[in-house]
């Protein structure tokens, strides 16, 4: 019943998504778009990091390489934007291949994972910045894209697969051995999982969905430079918003993105000079206090509701 | 059914050194199928650092490892489970955060011979495992709700499901109470019995060494000392030295 009802308002919602537009301001569907991508990225880390316990610091670097990516090709060699967007996808994949065959081969401690992500992340930005070729710290110029709703449905999309996958994982064979690695990686191997292959799978996966992310969201700015394709904080935003609705479930990243971008959103509007402050007090008590993450106080809440009920039931039959 | 069903452990000329400190040196033995082989020691022996060898944690320095003719050095430890060695931990290590059942659900998914199994076969087949031990009432129970004694014993019901030809258990005993002792002592005598696999088997409690395994190897300072049926392991003076040291073997000669 309690599961049914869930997909059904998840159907709701997304039906009233998809109609949106008619109905919505631009001001509205660019916060949308914002919206979307927050959820694509923070559900595409969790995909990785809250599935594997790797928490990447620097995951925003296949944002980075995904806007360049599309960017170099649709712009320089004048690619058709679908052609572009499957660039967007593979460079990324390659990226995440490359890395993790250093990373995620021999057994690295986590903490250093995190930082050695964060480093690389920065390396890509310098490097991109000298190059002459695809604009050096200038970057890159789009013809601007013919409308918004583009964005709008492509992240939505997007950020739709993303949280199906996760689902799908997580209900599969290969999400219980994840399950496994997270609890213990060499009692996991030692049971005959391939955790190499397994984390490898999920840092690729990751790659792409992060990349295409970065290709939209650069189309939809209608430029692209070194700086904000791999500002750091794309990294810390994605990490922060899938920690703060809890990590490694479903709908967890969802939550923390939603209620994490209408936060920003309201605090930047009203209070713009100490906004940043706020927001960052506010995840720290939030952490603290329910280091499980938005999805838990929402548990919590349910099965007290459903306690009540249940004893309601049972009352009248004693 | 299983072709290699007899296959024999032989470990040949096995040693191991961490940067200059030798953790195990020309170790060679030869676990005959079928039969449960102690393999004891005082701390630091290198009776962890065996299995750990074994199953591919550590890469050995020296020597070889065959499984049924098969060399085992140089597989990552989940290859290494999936030609047929199970191993539990010291500590007792299992899927903290997942059900009793989903433990030995991941051991039948992910074992040796893991052909696709539908999902409910495979869960019938886990309670079953789970019945074995003993546990089938803790089944949906997250693993860290449970004791160290059960713990142990769901550990060692998920290394039953990776289909082992042998089972490498590592003090599955340790931190029991006295009447915890005997059920699992029975639970390791029915997996060879029962399902047919060899053991081998690290344990302090002396007694029950004795009393449960057909052979016995006895390591110290990372080289074996002896090895033999438990009465000629109990004789033997280089034994009762490292045990009891110079004057006690002295007395009882």
């Amino acid at each position: 019943m309690r599961d049914a009802a869930a997909k059904w308002a998840i159907a709701g919602v997304v039906a009233v998504l998809l109609v949106l537009p008619w109905w919505a301001s631009s001001y509205h569907i660019s916060f949308f778009v914002s919206v979307f991508m927050y959820v694509a990225l923070a559900g595409s880390w969790n995909l990785f990091s809250g599935m594997t316990g790797y928490a990447s610091l620097g995951q925003g670097i296949f944002f980075g390489i995904g806007a360049y990516a599309f960017a170099v090709s649709t712009v320089l060699l004048k690619w058709h934007p679908l052609a572009g967007f499957a660039l967007a996808a593979a460079v990324p994949a390659i990226g995440a291949l490359l890395l993790g065959s250093v990373l995620l081969t021999t057994r690295i401690r986590v903490a250093y994972f995190a930082i050695v992500m964060l480093g690389f992340n920065e390396i890509a930005k310098t490097i991109v910045a000298n190059i002459k070729e695809i604009g050096s710290s200038h970057g890159l110029t789009f013809a601007p894209l013919a409308s918004n709703l583009v964005a709008y449905y492509f992240l939505l999309g997007l950020a739709i697969g993303v949280t199906a996958l996760a689902y799908a994982i997580k209900q599969s064979r290969w999400g219980l051995g994840l399950r496994a690695i997270l609890a213990d990686e060499v009692a996991a191997e030692v049971t005959g999982i391939g955790t190499v292959a397994h984390k490898m799978a999920m840092f690729v996966l990751s790659a792409i969905l992060i990349g295409l992310t970065g290709a939209m969201i650069a189309w939809n700015w209608s430029y692209v430079d070194p700086y904000m394709a791999f500002d750091l904080a794309v990294s810390f935003d994605m990490l922060v918003m899938a920690v703060f609705g809890g990590v490694g479930t479903v709908m967890g990243p969802v939550l923390g993105a939603v209620v994490m971008s209408v936060l920003k959103e309201g605090l930047s509007t009203t209070i713009p000079q100490f906004h940043t402050i706020i927001f960052g007090a506010l995840v720290l008590v939030l952490i603290i206090w329910c280091p499980g993450g938005v999805i838990q106080v929402v548990d919590v809440l349910r099965r007290r509701l459903q306690g009540r009920r249940t004893r309601v039931a049972r009352e009248p039959a004693k | 059914m299983n072709p290699n069903r007899d296959a024999a452990l032989e470990v040949g000329d096995l040693g191991v050194h961490f940067g200059g400190v030798v953790a195990l040196r020309n170790l060679s033995f030869r676990a005959v199928p079928g039969k449960i082989i102690g393999v004891m020691g005082p701390n630091g022996a290198g009776k962890t650092t065996l299995f750990n060898l074994i199953t591919g944690v550590y890469r050995p320095s020296t020597g070889k490892i065959l499984f049924g003719g098969m060399p085992l050095q140089g597989l990552s430890p989940s290859q290494v489970c999936r030609a047929g060695v199970g191993r539990t931990f010291q500590s007792g290590r299992p899927f903290a955060n997942l059900t009793a059942l989903e433990n030995v659900l991941v051991g039948l998914y992910y074992g040796a011979d893991a052909r696709r199994m539908r999902a409910a076969d495979a869960k019938r087949r886990a309670r079953e495992i789970l019945e074995f031990v003993g546990l089938e009432k803790h089944a949906d129970r997250p693993v860290s709700s449970l004791n160290l004694s059960e713990r142990k014993i769901v550990e060692m019901a998920r290394a039953i499901a990776t289909r082992p030809r042998i089972l490498l258990l590592d003090e599955p005993l340790a931190g029991f109470n006295p009447l915890e002792l005997e059920p699992a002592v029975r639970i390791v005598r029915r997996i060879r019995d029962e399902l047919d696999v060899t053991v081998m088997w690290i344990e302090h409690i002396m007694k029950v060494l004795m009393e449960t395994c057909e052979h016995l190897i006895v390591l110290d300072h990372g080289e074996k000392l002896a090895e033999g049926s438990p009465g000629e392991v109990a004789a033997d003076r280089a034994v009762a030295q490292a045990y009891f040291g110079k004057k006690g073997a002295t007395g009882r000669g």
